[in-house]
């Protein structure tokens, strides 16, 4: 009896305590040693250390910056959305319908998200050169338009980050909904053929329901992660011209490694973790409601 | 079985806290362990090293160790390698009561902070002049004051007026050694003059000049430009800085006791004006606003850009990187400004002790720094000058010097400079030892880094909107300093 006991209920945990051990460690510590951490005037490496109370968060509030760098990542945030989804939706579709070399086509619109964003950065650095050996502007050039300084402007550098990051991923969101599409009953599309459904029906009534689990699943992932944007605007602008790049994980970077205000940078990461369990949260309440 | 899976997790367990024992366990020099001591090949292992210590009762049981990132990286050549090993060896046979060795780490904020977090840092690093401030205010660095004072031999050899510009923390302490130092100059390209008809032996000397050259220099449609401004985050500030210095202005000021920026002062809109005219009333600016240094280098290399103001060290860039050859680029001082003022931004680099160092490693590390790099002598400066050429370093750039001027060593550097010189010295035109010193400006004192970073929104502004007004710009980005300033420093 007692073995049987050792067996089912201390062996199990025994297995499972390395990896619980690394959790704690490495990922439950930091966070909660962060909800202390944005109290204090703490500085890594000094022994002294003090309790400031909301005084951090009153810092964040009371720069300028940090409501830039939400505007930017809202824009950003809510554009990738739109273009990307819409986007991700028709090449999916167009998939599933194709005949012919639809292998091809997949692989071709896969292609860009296996280049890694630091990779993808250095190419497009390239690719927007403002002068008139950039690609784009090569391009732009044979249609007779003027260079295009891209990321070199406050009004454009954003936007552009927007192109970059919807060719990285675009390829990556159409195949997962491709996936969810050939999960679609076919009967269902037989019987609104039967009915006489035109194709923007069949969309609409059948396939769009049909993967709707999918694209909520999707929809709060590419929120969260155009909240993290970081990569591409901290290798390829630094957040310029003018901080119009300026996103709130750069923004939180800067504060930790540039201003050296680790405090105040655990501050900013727990007003942005509210937003993202607000947003979590509400995602969770819309799929109770249809259930 | 069941029991075999049980002696299996048990076993498992024992594994992991057998590593996370070894993780915690503090590595030799409190480094993260990449590492290697000058002779590794000939020491034995830590533990072989106290059993031997045991037996051989003339080494000292108690060594010393000390580190310091000196280690180059795998790619470079194995003359400079051996160079660098052979002077950790020098030491280490001269002291028997300190181990020296060599780490690889190059300084950066983000990985300093954690490490010194950790008690992993070096017991000196190697890094930006420009960190003495801000690391020593926030109580990171050791004062070496006192320590200088039992290392005297060092504290001679030091050109005391560069230890104050850079090495001094706000309360006045030394808080490092500076250990090089470099200054902006105006970098071209020889062939572009040429090319358009200017006499390459007689670079611009005043703004109007500047001006006239980039203008001549610049053809649109052949995507060629005059000259490169850095609009880079940070970088735009730190290279401002120089015409704010040749209109007669300053960064930061001591106002009534207090630390303020002043570079929003009729001198610093004066520069900011000048900026805006290359850009916009004569377009000769390169149209990239966002480039660093590292980009102008290829600008300069291509021709793209025909003059740029860099540091000597990016000179190496240029050549090594991006293919320009050593007699294709002419060095000049950068141009005075309206009133004939000269002025260029001084850096460098400097090595620092981590608050936690121990009295007897800061000592050991002092003496190592003065065998390192102050005492020494014309045969080891030749080697050294040998190996750098070896080592594709572009001998013979301009140059700031910490050692004590007209000082032994200072000559002996200078005769090595010229000998070794990879660079043409005839397409230096100035004379570095008399020239560059009446110009030379320390950069902001108090939170540079914030600071260039701040302001550097402004030049971009000025750099993207023909429509910007310089003062206004400045008068902002001031502001927000003043409020760092205030928080941080006053």
């Amino acid at each position: 009896m007692k073995n049987k006991l050792y067996q089912r209920e201390i062996v199990p945990w025994l297995f499972m305590l390395p990896a619980v051990i690394g959790f704690i460690f490495f990922v439950w510590h930091p966070f909660v040693k962060g909800f202390y951490i944005a109290f204090t005037d703490y500085v890594p490496g000094r022994s002294s250390i003090s309790w400031v109370g909301i005084q951090n968060f009153k810092d964040v509030f009371a720069d300028k910056l940090f409501y830039i760098s939400w505007k930017n990542t809202l824009y950003f945030m809510v554009m990738s959305l739109a273009l990307c989804f819409t986007m991700a939706i028709i090449f999916a579709i167009c998939m599933n319908e194709m005949r012919r070399m639809k292998s091809l086509f997949r692989v071709v619109l896969y292609l860009p998200s296996v280049v890694p964003a630091v990779i993808s950065s250095l190419l497009w650095i390239w690719i927007f050169n403002p002068t008139k050996l950039g690609m784009l502007n090569m391009l732009l050039g044979r249609f007779g338009i003027e260079p295009q300084p891209f990321i070199s402007s406050p009004s454009q550098a954003m936007p552009s980050l927007l192109l970059m990051t919807i060719w990285g991923s675009v390829g990556y969101i159409a195949i997962i909904f491709l996936a969810a599409l050939q999960g679609v009953r076919a009967d269902l599309y037989e019987a609104s053929e039967i009915d006489g459904a035109s194709l923007f029906r069949k969309i609409w009534h059948v396939t769009l329901p049909g993967i709707r689990p999918v694209i909520e699943m999707m929809f709060i992932l590419t929120l969260i992660n155009g909240i993290k944007f970081f990569t591409e605007p901290f290798l390829m602008t630094v957040g310029g011209p003018v901080n119009s790049t300026l996103t709130v994980m750069l923004l939180n970077y800067n504060y930790a490694f540039v201003m050296l205000e680790y405090s105040k940078a655990t501050a900013q990461a727990i007003i942005t973790f509210v937003v993202i369990m607000l947003f979590t949260l509400l995602y969770f309440r819309m799929i109770r409601q249809e259930n | 079985m069941k029991k075999r899976i049980g002696v299996v997790a048990v076993l498992m367990l024992m594994v992991m806290a057998a590593i996370a024992t070894g993780c915690s366990k503090d590595q030799p020099n409190g480094t993260n362990g990449d590492s290697t001591s000058s002779n590794n090949a000939s020491k034995p292992s830590p533990t072989e090293e106290s059993a031997s210590n045991d037996a051989e009762s003339n080494v000292p049981v108690d060594q010393i160790k000390i580190t310091m990132n000196l280690k180059p990286d795998d790619g470079a050549v194995q003359e400079y390698k051996d160079m660098i090993s052979g002077k950790f060896a020098t030491f280490n046979e001269k002291y028997a009561e300190y181990e020296a060795t060599a780490t690889f780490y190059n300084y950066s904020p983000e990985t300093f902070i954690p490490r010194i977090e950790a008690k992993k840092v070096d017991t000196m690093t190697y890094m930006w002049a420009t960190e003495t401030k801000p690391l020593a205010a926030r109580g990171l660095l050791k004062p070496l004051d006192s320590y200088l004072d039992q290392v005297p031999e060092l504290k001679e050899a030091l050109n005391m007026e560069i230890v104050g510009q850079i090495s001094r923390g706000d309360d006045g302490q030394i808080y490092s050694i500076p250990l090089d130092g470099y200054t902006q100059l105006l970098l071209y390209n020889r062939e572009r003059f040429a090319d358009v008809g200017l006499d390459p032996e007689k670079p611009p000397t005043n703004w109007d000049e500047l001006t006239d050259y980039a203008k001549k220099l610049t053809d649109p449609d052949a995507n060629r430009f005059g000259l490169q401004i850095n609009g880079a985050d940070g970088e735009a500030a730190w290279k401002f800085q120089n015409y704010v210095f040749q209109a007669g202005g300053e960064m930061e000021s001591l106002v009534d006791g207090k630390w303020q920026a002043t570079f929003n002062s009729d001198a610093g809109v004066a520069a900011l004006e000048f900026m805006k005219d290359l850009k916009w009333t004569h377009g000769v600016a390169h149209p990239n606003v966002l480039t660093n240094q590292d980009e102008s280098m290829r600008l300069l290399a291509t021709g793209e850009a025909a003059m740029v103001l860099g540091d000597g060290w990016v000179v190496h860039q240029a050549v090594n990187q991006y293919g320009a050859q050593p007699s294709n680029i002419g060095i000049g001082l950068l141009p005075a400004g309206p009133q004939g003022q000269v002025g260029w931004q001084m850096g460098g680099s400097i090595a620092a002790f981590p608050n936690y160092a121990s009295d007897e490693e800061v000592i050991a590390g002092l003496k190592f720094l003065y065998e390192y790099y102050f005492n020494i002598d014309k045969e080891t400066v030749e080697n050294e000058y040998l190996a750098r050429v070896k080592g594709r370093e572009i001998v013979g750039v301009p140059k700031v010097q910490v050692f004590s001027t007209n000082s032994d060593a200072a000559q002996m550097i200078k005769e090595a400079e010229q000998k070794y010189a990879v660079l043409p010295q005839t397409n230096i035109k100035f004379d570095p030892y008399v020239e560059l010193a009446p110009g030379l400006m320390p950069e902001p004192p108090q939170e540079a880094q914030l600071l260039y970073k701040r302001l550097s929104v402004a030049i971009q502004t000025i750099l993207t909107d023909k429509n910007a007004d310089p003062k206004s710009e400045l008068d902002q980005a001031a502001a927000e300093v003043n409020a760092i300033l205030e928080k941080n420093v006053n």
